[in-house]
């Protein structure tokens, strides 16, 4: 498939996403409703009777909040994978390699279990005590991951693969034994976390994960070449004119600070960080300067399509997200894989 | 199969009963646990370990306290519970432990310890009784069979009589009350609560209520703000204690369509009265109905 065919693609079908997401839900609202209420936004002429109040809020509190949410962690989500993959030339690479993941369950976990009195009505900026304690915890954790593996000599990739499996084995033991200080509150609190959530968006976590987001973006799409360069090897890319170094702390601290935050907002969710850039890279090829748009883009798509899925699938209960990106994605993934084969 | 052994089986079985039935008759106590397996003991239990907090309150409401050897960690009412061996956490039972105890009798719950559990101490040769409770009308029976398997019979019987009595009582004041749509909270990020399999919504049916997840899957659903609004529940409720109810009320005042949210109707219901199927879920019950009750006396 060529790129270009790709992206119009997604951004085709991102509109269409997010009309049927705006109209699916526990209360069926038409197409032209919704045109009509975004009109009435805008020019705020009307008189709202209670019926309209309640459409406005279910469209622009409740649903629209959550739409972005679930595309902006998904876009963070993937390309952070696709950067990490380009990094370490590593098929396997993701955010959680590194130990984002793990270190953002400690971070939670600790809140929950030493400072658990103060959880209740706790939180800065709408972001609760227990995602404040993942985003400090999955930082804590990469650097020290990365101070590991830094030397003289510059940062080796397989040594920080090593240390991140080990610290995240460390990180994730400290978790299970913590949960033995745990009372039955907290142990809840844990695991229910740990299941990953978009249900409670709200425009604050959208505009944290989404001025992050586009930071991360920016500077992602400006290190595109370098991560090319990367791709011929180290040593290749160093003669090439580019400060190895520099780019590999700039792009592993951003991937922190990103994953990070989706992940303090939402849990963890899986699937979408490492999959998502291979995806892309068999259809599209492995140039960054397109790979890493089309991730986010398809990212934010596919967790967008698994949110949906996950409130309609059984209304009126939904299902964690984390469950439908693997659905959704693996078989795709699979048949490019089996395809892919063929043509070798 | 050859045609004797087709005579051969009844025959054997026929007197095996015969050799049992003089020892039946005479001190063994069975009774049928809720897993539907007959369970008989010699001799009434004098050395019990009780895996679940609410049965550990029901043992000590009928007088038995002073038999149970071990009960699991979150066994806490009443206060002389608090000092009995701990058998177990949350994630793992020390066998070792409940054996060397020489229990007589191990009581389960089957949807708290799983079954994984109860099979294991079968194994081990301990007589396991499974419990399980969903409506307030089985505690009655339950304290019955309690009393019988630990030599506390009319005790047991006495309390049964009064919760009955009094469980009775609730019912009739309240069953021809106008219906009030319920939502019972138990968690609130993500939004969780309870479905109609529950003891909980049994109560809410007991106060006149109907439980606007009742139909839902599973026993414990994840469920979105968008639904609650459009069931629009007339009452929210949650166990907590008080201090939780102002960050609580504060977090549902955002939405003020529901018509629990714009009548106030939001009220908290201390957990071990409401969540722990016991004697003291009448309490729970009551305050429950009192709560259902103000919204049909003030509206919204």
């Amino acid at each position: 498939m060529a790129p270009r065919e790709l992206s119009a693609l997604l951004l085709l079908s991102l509109p269409l996403v997010i009309m049927v997401g705006m109209s699916t839900g526990a209360v069926k609202i038409p197409i032209d409703i919704i045109i009509q209420h975004c009109v009435s936004i805008f020019f705020r002429s009307n008189g709202t009777d209670l019926n309209s109040g309640q459409i406005e809020i279910i469209l622009f509190d409740i649903r629209l909040p959550r739409l972005c949410l679930a595309f902006l962690v998904g876009v963070v989500l993937a390309i952070s994978g696709a950067v990490m993959q380009g990094l370490f030339r590593n098929p396997l690479a993701a955010p959680s390699l590194i130990g984002v993941s793990s270190g953002a369950s400690l971070g939670a976990s600790l809140v929950i279990v030493f400072a658990g009195a103060w959880l209740q009505s706790n939180s800065i900026l709408g972001l609760s005590l227990i995602a404040t304690g993942a985003f400090f915890g999955s930082l804590f954790v990469t650097l020290i991951v990365y101070r590991l593996s830094t030397s003289i000599f510059g940062t080796s990739v397989s040594t920080m693969l090593l240390a991140g499996i080990a610290v995240s084995a460390l990180a994730g033991a400290i978790n299970s034994w913590l949960s033995y200080f745990a009372d039955n509150e907290m142990l809840r609190q844990l695991s229910v976390w740990q299941m990953g959530n978009l249900s409670t968006a709200n425009w604050p976590r959208v505009f944290i994960v989404g001025f992050v987001g586009i930071f991360v973006l920016i500077i992602f799409s400006r290190e595109s070449q370098s991560l090319n360069a990367l791709l011929l090897g180290e040593s290749e890319a160093r003669h090439l004119g580019i400060d190895v170094q520099r780019v590999k702390k700039k792009l592993i601290l951003l991937t922190t600070l990103g994953v990070g935050s989706a992940v303090a907002v939402a849990g963890t969710i899986g699937f979408v960080g490492l999959v998502i850039p291979h995806m892309v890279r068999l259809l599209i090829g492995p140039d960054h300067k397109r790979l890493l748009p089309l991730s986010a883009l398809a990212g934010g798509i596919l967790l967008l399509i698994a949110d949906i899925i996950a409130r309609v699938i059984y209304a009126p209960i939904e299902i964690p997200p984390g469950i439908l990106t693997a659905v959704l994605g693996a078989p795709f993934f699979i048949i490019l894989l089996a395809d892919q084969r063929k043509q070798i | 199969m050859k045609l004797s052994t087709l005579f051969v089986f009844p025959i054997i079985a026929v007197s095996m009963f015969c050799v049992l039935c003089p020892v039946t008759a005479d001190s063994n106590i069975s009774e049928v646990d809720d897993l539907k397996r007959e369970i008989t003991l010699r001799a009434p239990a004098k050395r019990i370990v009780s895996l679940a907090p609410n049965i550990t309150e029901l043992l000590f409401h009928i007088g038995a306290g002073a038999n149970i050897v071990g009960v699991d960690e979150f066994s806490n009412y009443p206060h002389e519970a608090k000092s009995i061996t701990r058998v177990n956490n949350h994630s793992r039972v020390n066998y070792e432990l409940i054996l060397s105890l020489q229990p007589d009798l191990v009581f389960a719950w089957s949807s708290g310890n799983g079954f994984e559990i109860v099979q294991r101490l079968s194994e081990l040769e301990l007589t396991v009784f499974v419990i399980e409770v969903t409506k307030l009308s089985h505690i009655p029976e339950l304290l019955k069979k309690l009393g019988r398997l630990t030599d506390k019979t009319i005790e047991s019987k006495r309390i049964a009589a009064d919760f009955q009595k009094k469980l009775r009582y609730l019912n009739k004041s309240h069953e021809r009350k106008k219906k009030v749509k319920t939502f019972y909270q138990i968690w609130d990020d993500p939004i969780m609560t309870l479905n109609g399999e529950h003891l909980v919504s049994d109560v809410i049916r007991i106060c006149g209520g109907v439980n606007i997840f009742a139909t839902s899957s599973p026993l414990v659903p994840r469920v979105n703000i968008e639904t609650i609004m459009k069931f629009d529940p007339e009452v929210i409720l949650s166990s907590g204690t008080q201090e939780r109810l102002v960050s609580w009320k504060k977090t549902w005042s955002r939405w003020r369509n529901i018509t629990a949210v714009k009548g106030g109707h939001l009220y908290l219901i201390p957990p071990d009265l409401m969540q722990r199927p016991t004697y003291r879920t009448l309490d729970g019950a009551t305050y429950m109905c009192k709560y259902l009750d103000r919204y049909r006396e003030y509206g919204s």
